[in-house]
């Protein structure tokens, strides 16, 4: 059975990007363009891993972080920060926020791949 | 003259006046009272002269009387006589007397007979009985004469005696005589009759005989000079003090004279005595009666030892009964004592009266005088300060007005003296205030002051000018050559010159000026144009601003704010960058996404891979800038950690030694030992070292050989603060003047296109700004270019770095 992973991002090219890269992977991937519409995804249906964008309007993506940990059964599930924000206490506000990984926009897709079915795995998130 | 005479004092003009005033009168009285006096004197003196004479001759005329009256008695005497004896005298013719005759005045003789005459009986001639009788009776002498034929009067009974005292008979009165006229004529004949050999007062009456014929005479006389008395009364008569009196008679026998008496006057001693007497009595015979001859000679008196003639005034008259010539004289001196002595005391009272005049005047002069003086004293006194004296105003004369006069002025001038003193003390006190506070402005001022002259000398200046060009004095200073000494370049100053000479003045001119040590002061100079009275320019004075300090604070502020805008700059376009990249970041992942996914799904033999894969370079390089530009975005997030200068150094070059290698470039390390840690961001830091070597192996990368490359660190301690530097040399083409000020602007670049960003630099100056340090480059074209990183040592940064190496 597929993977479900929800990809949040203000930028529709960065959404269909993504759904572009993750589908024939195997994973089966949900968008959302903001916080609200994000939670409002998560409540109808259960995701194996989570994509973050942070600069979005609405909600940021910290907010969102840690109201999805905040959900019954969503504690543990992986959560990914892809941002182009960078810097080290963005990657700490991030992971202090429940984030698993904090990547760099833009990073390399096959790199991000890697990293997504490594923490699917749990090899990552420590 | 009136200069002359108004150089006199009051006292001694008024003296003067007062003496003329009084000379005159009294000299000219003197004078006349004198005159008329002496002439008074003079005739008076002469008068008495001539009354001693007058006298002489009335005594003389008394006598004279007396003896007339006396002979004419002694003939009543005598005739009475011979009557007595009978009434005629009888002749007897036959009795003839013979006599030897002779002249009483020739003294010739003849031989003549007389007849005998008698009476009452007895013979008279050649007898002397009747002639002794006669003179028994009258003392004085008795004659009988007869008469010749020859009617000559013969003495034939007498008792006149001749020189040899014998009796004079047989003498006779020649015909010629006056007494035989008379006699002859029947008179009686009086009168003075020489005498056998004296003058006698005689007289003589005829004789008559019956018939009354004149037969003879009788003669009764008495010598004249029988009269002592009289010669001792005229012997006693003194004239003046030594004069006297003398008698001569015209024969020129001196009868009487205190010593020359008895003698003839042709046979004197003295030739000019003799001279003298014989002209009085030549000349005394000459005159008539009543007559005063005067005659005036110089007269040495030998006999008392003279030598000096001394005037005699003799006067004398002829006293014609006897032919005596009376003279009196003296001395004119004695006659005329009265005027000398009048004359002496009309001079000791004019002299009296004068000097008395002359005191008096003098004394009042003084008098008058006194007040002048005393104000003249006043006023001196005035004239020298003390202005409270005061002239006595008790006269109420004219001085005494002027006294008052004087005082009202005095007082006025004292008033206003007094006033204007006041009036001086404030002022000047006003005015030392005045000179106080700008002496205080002028030497407390911080800004030079001064006064030169147009030639470039200091009239004046303040403490400033001396404190700001060095000198070790004020009078140094205004020795100076302000052009030569105070100007680089002496053009300066004539420019500023035409400036002031143009507009009169200059305003905040600046100029640059030499101190005496020879470092170098800007100043403004404020100054204008000093003219003197004509309106030719003679100097400027002016103030100085020393503006150096504020010059360099200017620069400093311009370079800091410089820097500030630099930042700001930066930081704006930190922010943009970030934005940009932000933005940037979502499209180009999207993108990369979709062209790994397009990749993927492509043939390995599609023609399209290739395009693909060039668009995914695209997109890296794309991904490449933003990074940098997120770096350079990013500076200001730096975390500042102590560290040794070396590590990020070590490991740029570490990264690039490759490069270094591939490119046969030759590395030189000298690093300094023991150098102290800077805070720093070691991945910042590594980044600007990256960069900057990275750079230097660029600029060599066309050059064939000489491919060198130094990097140095050392430290640099400038007292407290203690910087490191690293300095990184190539020898590569160098940047060129124009844009080496460029260098650290970001996007400028001389990288060909895609090779360089125009980024590196500007990144690396904002790191090491935001480090506290400076990126400083030095370069040489075709020679080299060296960037220095200067870092600062943090105050008690004293962890030494221990791993240090050279290389």
């Amino acid at each position: 059975m597929s993977k479900r992973i929800l990809v949040v991002d203000d930028d529709e090219l960065v959404l269909v990007a993504l759904v572009e890269l993750l589908s024939p992977k195997g994973f089966t991937v949900n968008t959302a363009l903001s916080g609200p519409q994000a939670l409002e995804k998560i409540e109808k249906a259960h995701f194996d891993l989570i994509i973050l964008d942070i600069i979005m309007p609405q909600m940021d993506g910290y907010e969102l972080c840690r109201k999805i940990r905040t959900l019954k059964g969503y504690s543990e599930i992986p959560i990914i920060m892809l941002t182009a924000k960078s810097g080290e206490e963005a990657e700490k506000k991030g992971l202090e926020a429940g984030a698993d990984l904090f990547l760099p926009k833009p990073i390399a897709p096959a790199e991000l791949l890697d990293l997504i079915e490594k923490t699917l795995k749990g090899e990552t998130g420590d | 003259m009136r200069r002359f005479f108004s150089d006199w004092k009051i006292q001694t003009k008024m003296t003067t006046v007062a003496v003329i005033l009084v000379l005159f009168p009294i000299l000219a009285i003197s004078i006349l009272t004198i005159d008329r006096l002496t002439d008074a004197l003079r005739k008076a003196a002469d008068a008495d002269l001539a009354h001693i004479l007058e006298n002489i001759v009335s005594m003389c005329r008394i006598q004279h009387g007396l003896l007339q009256q006396k002979v004419t008695s002694d003939l009543v005497v005598a005739r009475t006589l011979l009557r007595d004896y009978g009434t005629h005298i009888v002749e007897y013719p036959s009795d003839t007397v013979p006599f030897e005759a002779t002249n009483q005045q020739t003294g010739e003789t003849q031989q003549i007979q007389v007849p005998l005459w008698g009476i009452g009986g007895r013979p008279i001639t050649n007898t002397t009985w009747f002639v002794d009788e006669v003179q028994s009776l009258i003392g004085g002498r008795c004659t009988v004469f007869q008469r010749t034929e020859v009617d000559t009067l013969l003495r034939v009974s007498t008792n006149v005696l001749k020189e040899d005292g014998t009796r004079a008979v047989g003498t006779y009165i020649p015909r010629s005589s006056p007494v035989v006229s008379a006699i002859l004529r029947g008179e009686t004949y009086l009168g003075r009759a020489y005498v056998v050999n004296n003058w006698h007062v005689t007289a003589y009456e005829p004789l008559r005989d019956r018939t009354g014929q004149i037969i003879g005479a009788l003669y009764v006389g008495t010598q004249e000079q029988s009269a002592d008395a009289l010669t001792d009364a005229i012997a006693r008569i003194k004239v003046g003090k030594t004069g006297y009196a003398f008698l001569a008679d015209s024969e020129g026998n001196i009868i009487l004279h205190p010593t020359k008496a008895g003698r003839n006057v042709t046979n004197l001693d003295d030739p000019l005595e003799s001279k003298i007497i014989t002209q009085i009595v030549e000349k005394g015979m000459k005159l008539s009666d009543g007559e005063v001859g005067t005659i005036r000679y110089p007269w040495i008196n030998v006999e008392l030892g003279e030598r000096k003639p001394r005037m005699k005034i003799a006067k004398y008259v002829f006293y014609r009964d006897w032919g005596w010539i009376i003279s009196a004289g003296s001395y004119e001196k004695e006659i005329f004592a009265a005027v000398r002595e009048t004359k002496l005391f009309i001079y000791l009272v004019a002299g009296v009266i004068m000097s008395c005049a002359i005191v008096l005047t003098v004394l009042f002069s003084r008098i008058f005088t006194r007040p002048i003086l005393d104000l003249t004293e006043i006023t001196t006194q005035m004239a020298r300060g003390d202005l409270s004296r005061r002239a006595d105003t008790s006269g109420h004369d004219e001085v005494g007005l002027l006294a008052r006069s004087f005082n009202e002025m005095a007082r006025q001038i004292q008033d206003n003296t007094e006033n204007l003193e006041s009036i001086v003390a404030r002022r000047t006190a006003e005015l030392m205030e005045s000179e106080a506070r700008y002496h205080k402005l002028f030497e407390g001022s911080k800004d030079v002051i001064y006064i030169s002259t147009a030639d470039g000398r200091f009239l004046d200046v303040n403490q400033s000018a001396v404190e700001l060009f060095g000198y070790k004095s004020k009078d140094e200073l205004l020795k100076i050559n302000i052009p030569h000494d105070l100007y680089f370049d002496p053009q300066d100053r004539h420019k500023m010159k035409e400036a002031i000479e143009k507009e009169g003045f200059v305003k905040d001119f600046e100029q640059r000026l030499r101190k005496k040590d020879g470092t170098e002061v800007s100043v403004l100079i404020t100054s204008n144009l000093v003219r003197d009275k004509d309106g030719n320019s003679i100097g400027y004075e002016g103030i100085m601003r020393d503006i150096t300090e504020r010059k360099r604070l200017d620069a400093e502020l311009k370079k800091t704010q410089a820097y500030l805008i630099q930042a700001a700059k930066m930081k704006a376009l930190g922010d943009l960058v970030s934005g940009v990249a932000h933005e940037l970041n979502n499209p180009l992942m999207a993108s990369e996404t979709i062209l790994h996914v397009v990749r993927e799904n492509l043939h390995k033999d599609c023609p399209n891979k290739t395009r693909v894969e060039l668009a995914q370079e695209c997109n890296r390089r794309m991904a490449k800038i933003i990074n940098h530009l997120r770096e350079f975005s990013r500076q200001a997030e730096a975390t500042f950690e102590p560290l040794g200068i070396h590590v990020p150094v070590e490991n740029a070059l570490m990264i690039l030694a490759q490069q270094f290698l591939n490119r046969n470039i030759s590395t030189v390390k000298e690093f300094g030992s023991d150098l102290p840690h800077v805070l720093g961001d070691p991945n910042q830091l590594e980044q600007v070292f990256l960069n900057l070597i990275s750079n230097a192996s660029d600029a060599m990368d066309d050059l064939a050989s000489r491919k060198k490359l130094t990097v140095k660190t050392c430290l640099a301690d400038k007292g407290k603060k203690r910087e490191v530097k690293v300095v990184i040399r190539d020898t590569g083409r160098g940047i060129p003047k124009e844009i080496i000020d460029k260098v650290f602007e970001p996007f400028f670049t001389t990288k060909e296109v895609g090779k360089g960003t125009g980024l590196g630099l500007s990144i690396c100056y904002g790191i090491i700004q935001n480090h506290g340090g400076r990126i400083e480059v030095e370069s040489q074209e075709g020679r080299g270019t060296a960037f220095t990183v200067v870092l600062p040592v943090p105050v008690g940064g004293h962890n030494v770095e221990k791993n240090s190496r050279r290389g």
